[in-house]
């Protein structure tokens, strides 16, 4: 069974507005973000992507474990980043950078221009994840596919992005079947293994079952599909998408920002700032 | 269908051989069989599956309307057929329901407001109208297969082609689809309907069937003559055809005292109670499952669940193991609350069999998989432990059983593993989650049958749809409606209050009414084929008492 994603902004300002609008303002949003490396600036960006993303209405705690997953994920990210390049800071040569130390066997420098690197990068991800997320919980169920069918993506290709985004829900509540059939049989799958390998392991019972059952499960819904004539020509939709005013606004909003930084990114004004107080006395 | 033979590319046998069968506008084919007799191959190569999805070597053809399957591309034979699969959650792909039934249009590029009136005039015709704006994932087992149907009409296919459409539905869901498909053939359609459970499917007043074994055609005719060939014990037939076949093989074999030997009447031990639901509240989501149910189940019992779909009878049990939480009432195990127990020891006392073994098979032998549990309890774990398990199932006899992939074993098979799995943890009684699902009337049968006959199980208590399977295999019965209990009784009790039964969305069936009529063993209904040899022991014997009687006036 597929399963939608939750439909957690229903009835917000940012659900009513045209799907398109959320894809499109987002695309525009990365652009934009990628090209500042300015704290100043991202902080500003940043107040952007919050206030866009308060206007989903996510009920936190409905989503904080996919906040907490994007929280380490990024924070992984940065640091690994970090450690790895902390000497080759782009537009800072090696010589002006403010070492605080070396990492053992690394040796690479921790700055106070990497650290400023560290929290843009750290901002910038984040900020980008507020943007997205109302993709996955504003919009209306089904309207995913519409949506990029209308930005011009192949009919197929639209309607496998809007079975993407039910695959991951729909794999949850698997994994919860499964799990339940092995906690009756003594299973704790909070409990971890020993080493890398012993953690592998204990996840067999619940891997194996959900795997080959997503398996078998693809191969019902290719059969459904094939059944229906999908893919063998030309579709319509019935879902008709039409933008309003809002969301001529907003996206015009996202591309006058974007045409902001650019202009700014090349002059010269979004590049890595260090902030005094990271200075060393 | 001329001649058709179909093997799978990794088949070593083929699915289906020689079949020809011929299917007027406007006429409906039941196909039956066992499972694995090549009804699903038959579906595919009805539905152009076969040759376009699943490659092998096909002879002889299919031709619809004057069209030759293999040779039209699946756009257009998708304008000709309209397939229902057996399980509808695998064939719904929209996420609501308006979605789900614009699909097939979409895909054959029909414009927005010609579906829109589509969607509208099938929505009445199926009788879904209140499942307008609904996400397809929040419907009950019986929404999904009347929106699966809803979702063939749309494309206004010639022929239908329904796989097993009774399998998740309650009785009067069941009987609802069925009159759905008979208006369609008196319309002209042809409809071709997979059906083991022949009773209900002759409400659809089929006009042919196709008796399926092993891939070949065991006979092709009216249903009276199928009923001259059908095995009760195989297909689940009407009341007074398993009558009959059992008179003729009593006339040609003989009457011996085994044979018809009549049971005896429930001898059921109650013993204290083992499960207890007091006033128990569950919420899913936002659905209101269980409603203050209360429910004494005792230690030494056969206890059926049955209600309408999504009243809450697997909520109920899921519940006593603690897979879900209430919002609020008590439940205990053995007089302990569960909430002093884990699920595991839970598990140990209340065996736990799921409807789908496929949710919980990961190791790469059976033994392996039978010893999982034990091990992580630290029960004894030898492969002696394991054999025992699987003799109480009889599988022992599968030859290498312990090192077989468990995967690699047929789904019935699939079905006896799951219980030996939970059989393996030694608990004193078992709950068995739809133990005839995925399952024809003959296996089903004999699997309910072999869990009644597992040496020191002291109870089981089942949740099912089969209102026959309910009713001859246990000695009370629960029905829930609503997230209430609705009816608790003996068999006999609660189908005589006819009035709650048909509320609960239940259907009298002949073997009820037979029972009803019969009585052959107090307190207890017997299946179709012991009651048909207790019926003829019954007028055997009354025959002998007429002749004694006339002997001795004579002499």
């Amino acid at each position: 069974m597929n399963i939608a994603p939750r439909y957690l902004g229903r009835g917000s300002w940012l659900a009513r507005r045209d799907p398109r609008v959320l894809i499109v303002g987002l695309a525009l949003f990365v652009f934009s973000v990628i090209q500042v490396w300015d704290l100043r600036i991202l902080v500003g960006l940043a107040l952007v992507a919050a206030v866009y993303y308060r206007s989903a209405r996510i009920p936190f705690h409905s989503v904080r474990l996919q906040w907490a997953y994007i929280v380490f994920f990024v924070s992984f990210i940065v640091l690994a980043n970090t450690i790895l390049t902390g000497g080759d800071l782009r537009d800072v040569k090696s010589q002006a950078l403010h070492v605080y130390f070396r990492m053992p066997l690394l040796n690479t420098p921790l700055s106070a221009e990497s650290t400023s690197y560290a929290m843009a990068q750290y901002l910038r991800f984040l900020s980008m994840a507020a943007v997205g997320f109302p993709i996955a919980f504003a919009v209306a169920p089904g309207d995913i596919g519409p949506a990029f069918a209308r930005l011009g993506v192949p009919d197929k290709f639209a309607y496998a992005l809007d079975l993407t985004f039910r695959f991951i829900p729909s794999l949850a509540a698997d994994m919860r079947a499964t799990i339940d059939a092995q906690r009756i049989r003594g299973y704790e799958w909070e409990k971890k293994g020993r080493g890398p390998i012993g953690k592998l392991t204990r996840t067999v019972p619940l891997l194996v079952p959900v795997t080959v059952n997503a398996i078998v499960g693809a191969e019902d819904t290719i059969d459904a599909m094939d059944l229906r004539a999908f893919g063998t020509g030309r579709r319509s939709w019935l879902r008709e998408l039409a933008m309003d005013r809002t969301d001529r606004l907003v996206l015009a909003g996202f591309g006058l920002l974007l045409l902001a930084v650019t202009a700014a990114s090349l002059t010269g004004l979004t590049r890595l700032w260090v902030p005094p107080f990271l200075l060393p006395a | 269908m001329e001649g058709l033979t179909f093997r799978y590319r990794r088949g070593r046998q083929p699915a289906i051989r020689d079949l020809s069968v011929e299917l007027e506008a406007g006429e409906v084919l039941l196909v039956a069989g066992p499972s694995g007799c090549g009804k699903s191959t038959l579906i595919r190569a009805v539905n152009g599956l076969i040759p376009h999805a699943y490659p092998g070597d096909l002879t002889g053809s299919v031709w619809i309307d004057h069209a030759r399957i293999a040779e039209r591309p699946l756009r257009e034979i998708a304008r000709m057929v309209g397939t229902v699969l057996q399980d509808p959650a695998k064939q719904i792909v929209g996420s609501t329901v308006e979605a789900e039934l614009a699909f097939g249009p979409e895909n054959l590029g029909v414009p927005p407001a010609a579906i829109r009136d589509r969607i509208a005039a099938v929505m009445a015709r199926a009788g879904i109208v209140g499942l307008q704006g609904r996400d397809t994932a929040a419907l009950s087992g019986g929404e999904r297969q009347l929106l699966a149907v809803a979702g063939a009409l749309m494309l206004t296919p010639s022929l239908y082609v329904i796989d097993e459409p009774l399998a998740n539905l309650d009785p009067a869901t069941a009987a609802r689809l069925m009159a759905i498909l008979r208006e369609l053939a008196d319309e002209g359609h042809g409809v071709v309907i997979v059906e083991h459970r022949v009773e209900e499917a002759l409400d659809l007043r089929p006009d042919r069937v196709l008796y399926l074994d092993a891939g070949e055609a065991r006979y092709l005719g009216p249903v009276e003559g199928f009923f001259e060939v059908a095995d009760p014990g195989v297909v689940k037939v009407p009341f007074e055809v398993a009558l009959a076949h059992e008179r003729r093989l009593a006339r040609r074999a003989g009457l011996s005292e085994g044979w018809a030997a009549t049971p005896k009447g429930a001898a059921t031990n109650v013993g204290p109670p083992r499960l207890v639901f007091e006033s128990v509240h569950v919420t899913l989501g936002d659905q209101h499952v269980l409603r203050g149910l209360s429910a004494s189940l005792a230690q030494r019992q056969i206890v059926a669940v049955l209600g309408p779909n999504g009243s809450g009878k697997t909520t109920l049990f899921r519940t006593a193991l603690r897979l879900l939480e209430p919002d609020a009432g008590t439940v205990t195990v053995d007089g302990e609350r569960t909430t002093q127990r884990s699920v595991a020891q839970l598990a140990r006392v209340l065996g736990y069999v799921f409807q789908s073994p496929s949710q919980m098979l990961f190791a790469r032998t059976v033994r392996e998989e039978l010893l999982f549990g034990p091990r992580n309890l630290g029960l004894p774990h030898d492969d002696g432990f394991a054999m025992e398990a699987l003799r109480r199932t009889e599988l022992h006899d599968l030859e290498g059983i312990l090192d077989r992939p468990p995967l690699s074993l047929s789904f019935g098979q699939q079905k006896r593993l799951a219980l030996a799995i939970a059989l393996a943890l030694q608990p004193p009684t078992l709950v068995l989650d739809e133990p005839s699902a995925g399952q024809d009337h003959g296996t089903a049968t004999r699997f309910m049958a072999a869990v009644a006959g597992i040496p020191g199980l002291e109870s089981v208590y089942f949740v099912t749809h089969d209102v026959d399977l309910a009713l001859t295999h246990a000695d009370r019965i629960l029905v829930i409606r609503d997230g209430q209990i609705a009816a608790d009784g003996s068999p006999r009790e609660v189908v005589q209050d006819e009035e709650a039964w048909r509320a609960c969305n239940l259907r009298r069936t002949s073997l009820i009414a037979a029972n009803l009529a019969w009585e052959p063993a107090p307190g207890r209904f017997l299946d179709a084929v012991t009651l048909a040899r207790a019926v003829l022991a019954h007028e055997l014997a009354g025959r002998s008492a007429g002749e004694a009687r006339a002997a001795g006036e004579g002499g």
